[in-house]
């Protein structure tokens, strides 16, 4: 196993059972709760693949994608679906795209994601270099939330992106999904 | 300036004092809150800040999926890249697999789950225009199906929603729209395909 180069600091999780050492991009090691580390599918299969003796010894898993400062908030996510989750057996993925609409963003996650959309991207994609679903899963939806807000232009705007359609290309798009945006049909409505 | 510490160890600062400019704004302008990390939100964009466009297309992908039929319609003209990624068969096959048995179930009538699912949109004519774009598209993904053998009684009762449906007066605006979306949206029906013929309320018809 990989050990980190240097730590300068560890923290620990104050609870008892076997610990699990991460390293971040930075060489941060931090000491988790088993239960808390193998909620990361990425650190769950890394442990199984060891037959679980990171434990007992300084050995450390570098998570050399993920930066202190998004696995600090990667950690309070995880640490507090550790203690509210009931344990789930893993959804198919057409229950997972159900959920997906269904669902609402509980409100302790709303309130975890209420920060800078920069930052929910890393954490985005922090938690999927992780493979922690349900965390990307939700970073996706509160990211879906906000673009509905905005319009085409606020969206190329915001985000520098470049309109790379001819003139003629994009009055034939607006033409196919003119229906969709903000006028209501002239016929047929009757709210 | 308000600050406060907050659970994930940033701050947040009351909407007031939070930037107004509108070019790489966090988007969160919205709620009551917008929180900036521990450098002030300035406006302008640091070299260093991830944008959704850094995103790998999977993940782009997944943020779709939380969006409705008509929104990704909508987004398809942000850019070549987006509507590429929004026309891709998968993204719109594995959502119909998911979905058809829910739009079809006895227990929840598609009326009722058309309903359900635009709660969140402000349009007071969302519903039946929501509506209308899921049928054509439910429709839509009968082409992708047809030749899946597990899936002929969902079909089935699927054309019989939609026929059901194509009598509803709010329907009549899109069916027009109809013909357009299954000729431009969608690929070419496998030569397999059994066409359907609905009549509508006023007597148009058209092939499915």
């Amino acid at each position: 196993m990989s050990t980190a180069a240097s730590s300068s600091t560890s923290e620990t999780i104050a609870e008892p059972g076997l610990k699990i050492k991460v390293s971040t991009k930075e060489g941060e090691v931090f000491e988790l709760d088993e239960k808390v580390a193998k909620m990361s599918q990425v650190i769950r299969g890394i442990l199984e693949d060891l037959g679980e003796q990171n434990g007992g010894d300084d050995s450390v898993l570098p998570l050399t994608q993920v930066e202190t400062r998004i696995f600090r908030k990667i950690l309070v996510w995880l640490k507090y679906h550790a203690g509210h989750d009931k344990e789930e057996a893993p959804k198919a993925e057409e229950d997972e795209i159900i959920a997906r609409f269904c669902e609402e963003i509980p409100e302790w996650d709303q309130k975890f994601l209420n920060v800078d959309q920069a930052v929910i991207l890393e954490i985005m994609l922090a938690a999927d270099y992780l493979d922690i679903k349900k965390l990307r899963g939700l970073c996706c939806k509160t990211v879906a939330n906000i673009l509905k807000t905005k319009t085409v232009e606020q969206i190329r705007e915001m985000y520098g992106i470049e309109n790379d359609f001819t003139p003629e290309e994009e009055e034939e798009i607006r033409k196919q999904t003119a229906w969709c945006e903000d006028e209501p049909p002239r016929q047929g409505s009757n709210h | 300036m308000t600050v406060t510490k907050t659970l994930a160890e940033s701050y947040v600062v009351d909407e007031a004092d939070a930037c107004s400019g509108k070019r790489f704004c966090s988007g969160l302008h919205s709620a009551k809150k917008v929180t900036a990390e521990t450098t002030p939100h300035t406006g302008q964009k640091p070299e260093s800040v991830v944008t959704l466009t850094d995103l790998p297309p999977l993940l782009l992908r997944e943020i779709f999926q939380h969006m409705h039929l008509y929104q990704r319609l909508y987004y398809r003209t942000v850019c070549k890249d987006w509507k590429d990624l929004l026309d891709s068969r998968s993204l719109r096959e594995k959502h119909a697999l998911a979905l058809l048995p829910i739009a079809v179930g006895s227990s929840v009538g598609t009326r009722d789950y058309a309903c359900e699912m635009s709660k969140d949109c402000g349009r007071p004519w969302c519903r039946s225009l929501w509506h209308a774009t899921e049928m054509v598209w439910l429709v839509d993904q009968v082409y992708m199906l047809n030749e899946r053998e597990n899936h002929q009684k969902e079909l089935t009762e699927l054309k019989t929603e939609v026929e059901k449906f194509v009598s509803c007066y709010e329907y009549m605006a899109f069916s027009g729209r109809l013909d357009e979306m299954l000729t431009k949206h969608v690929d070419p029906p496998k030569t397999t395909s059994v066409p359907c013929k609905i009549v509508a309320e006023n007597h148009e018809s058209f092939v499915v």
